[in-house]
């Protein structure tokens, strides 16, 4: 089981729409994909259901989130029973949170598409933090409750793998540098960043390496105070830094090799630089020096039109599915139909831009 | 003690290196110690961690330079390729018990987190010992007895978190009695022994009259504790 996670230093820049084509590329070249929303935000959980389905479940939830035994004790279910329907990710991690069970199994998986799963998201994942926060340094006393804190996101990734079949998961991350994505982050398979050609992503680049040198050795410290049995519930290695990705930017044609706005292209190129300064190397040096300062992808996925994404989300379906799609309202279809080799087109650059990212996970052990 | 720093500028750096992997660690082994399981037969618990000028002595003295003692001497010197494993006392905690008879629950129930894998043994535990019946005792369960020179006393296990780590702890088990003589024995022949021959002469009866008290507790407790 490979875990990619995405992170972003600033919200709101279409994070999860890339993380849901993403996902829907790699399902549709037949990688079992689970696609995991630890965002609280839960953008990419409402571009794959609806507003109504995801209301009704968190509503279903409230009580389990309050009182994780006491709902179920109520409920008269057992636990399985309780998971049989899919369930969000805090409520899926609750019982660890409240240290209720030792061990237990995810449950049924949200089918998005063929070979597409999901784990829904949740606003109240900031309580699960808290705990992460205040057990963090037993986890250097090898204290079981505190170990089970720090791999259960882990776990219920490798459970879908190993009862599922899924092969890879995309975890959506909130845009902070705190304790979640510390944990989250540090015990990926993979992580990558997309970028935005503009000085956000600058910074961001720069903070997530700072942020990555620290984990690691924080880390380091930890795995080296685990008994042998312990360490094996983290992964062999620290995460290994994929690289970067520009995306959504305006085309400007001809322009220069990205056909970004020169004001744009002049921060997109400084972006390896920025790399090879502030990541650690240790976190790339599974790949060629060279590959490392080129975007995931290349410029398959760098340029946006304003109206795709937005009808991608509109109909719960990836952009190059949206002109075929029989339910597309009268008001869409003009606009839509002007336009079908783009949205067609899309299909293939998602595609190559998920090969090009697995191919930097090769050989890195899950 | 700066010609040491400067002698030794690789040690130093491994010891800021790893020095709060072996923070951490100690604190690990003093939290199993003060558990609430082991509460009936640890009275209490004393810990250190050796600082890194005398951590560049004792490793000035293994290197046989500049000092007349020269303890288990190697063949090989002490670097900072193998400074972790030749000197395992960089954090030590000492565990004191009242009476002797209690060393045994202590003993199992750090054996059983050995054998669950939660702590990792350096090396083979020790008990230094000059007392025949106290020997004994500390073959009974299984511990290899050792003598040392002076009339030092104590039961020794060396720990990791695990079989690749570089932290050890230093365990030191021994009576209240036993550290008083410890403490005071320390306190004039470290590091430098002492020469007074009357003051050596004196220090060795306060062993035997600490070796006759805990014999004294032990044998109250047997008959007495439960009595009252």
């Amino acid at each position: 089981m490979k875990l990619v996670s995405v992170f972003n230093n600033k919200g709101g820049v279409g994070k999860s729409t890339l993380s849901f084509h993403l996902a829907h590329a790699l399902a549709e070249q037949g990688i079992k994909t689970l696609m995991v929303d630890l965002d609280p935000q839960s953008n990419l959980t409402l571009q794959c259901l609806s507003a109504d389905y995801l209301e009704e479940l968190w509503t279903t939830e409230e009580p389990f989130i309050e009182d994780f035994q006491a709902a179920l004790d109520e409920s008269e279910k057992d636990f399985s029973e309780f998971v049989a329907t899919p369930r969000s990710v805090h409520c899926l991690l609750k019982p660890i949170e409240d240290g209720l069970f030792e061990s237990y199994g995810l449950g049924a998986v949200y089918e998005v598409a063929n070979d597409l799963g999901l784990i829904p998201g949740r606003l109240s994942l900031h309580t699960y933090e808290d705990k992460l926060a205040k057990s963090w340094s037993d986890a250097f006393m090898g204290e079981p409750q505190a170990l089970r804190l720090l791999t259960g996101i882990r776990r219920l990734c490798e459970d879908a793998g190993e009862k599922q079949g899924y092969e890879v998961a995309i975890l959506d991350t909130s845009p902070s540098l705190g304790m979640i994505n510390r944990v989250i982050i540090s015990t990926s398979t993979g992580v990558f960043v997309p970028c935005m050609p503009d000085m956000f992503s600058t910074f961001g680049l720069t903070n997530i390496g700072m942020a990555l040198r620290s984990w690691k050795s924080q880390f380091d410290t930890m795995y080296s105070l685990l008994s042998d049995k312990k360490r094996e519930s983290f992964p062999g290695q620290f995460v290994r830094f994929l690289g970067y990705t520009l995306y959504n930017a305006r085309k400007y044609a001809g322009q220069n090799e990205y056909d970004l706005a020169t004001a744009h292209y002049a921060y997109a190129r400084k972006l390896p630089a920025v790399i090879r300064d502030k990541i650690p190397k240790d976190c790339y040096s599974h790949l060629p020096e060279e590959t490392i300062g080129v975007p995931v992808g290349g410029t398959a996925i760098t340029h946006s039109h304003s109206t795709l994404p937005a009808m991608a989300q509109k109909y719960r379906v990836p952009m190059w599915k949206v002109p075929d799609l029989p339910n597309l309202l009268t008001e869409d279809k003009g606009t839509v139909s002007g336009n079908k080799e783009t949205y067609y087109t899309k299909r293939e650059a998602y595609h190559a831009f998920a090969r090009d990212l697995m191919s930097r996970l090769e050989g890195v052990e899950g | 003690m700066d010609d040491l720093r400067e002698k030794y500028p690789g040690i130093m750096e491994a010891y800021g290196a790893h020095i709060e992997e072996f923070e951490l660690f100690q604190k690990h082994v003093r939290n199993f110690f003060e558990s609430r399981s082991l509460s009936h037969y640890v009275h209490s618990i004393r810990h250190r961690i050796k600082d890194i000028d005398h951590l560049l002595e004792k490793v000035e003295r293994k290197n046989g330079e500049g000092q007349e003692v020269v303890e288990d001497s190697e063949p090989t010197p002490v670097t900072e390729d193998n400074i972790f494993d030749r000197v395992t006392d960089v954090a030590g905690v000492r565990v004191l018990h009242l009476h002797t008879s209690q060393l045994e629950a202590i003993h199992n129930s750090l054996m059983s987190k050995v054998d669950d894998d939660e702590f990792t043994l350096f090396e083979q535990p020790k008990a230094y010992t000059w007392d025949p019946e106290s020997g004994e005792y500390f073959e009974r369960l299984g511990l290899r007895r050792e003598l040392k020179e002076s009339y030092y006393t104590s039961v020794h296990y060396v720990l990791r978190p695990n079989s690749k780590s570089h932290a050890t702890c230093e365990v030191q088990v021994r009576t209240l009695l036993e550290e008083v003589w410890g403490e005071i024995d320390h306190s004039l022949n470290y590091p430098h022994p002492i020469s007074d021959p009357q003051c050596k002469e004196q220090i060795r009866v306060l062993a035997r009259l600490v070796g006759a008290g805990t014999h004294l507790a032990d044998s109250i407790m047997r008959y007495y504790a439960g009595h009252s």
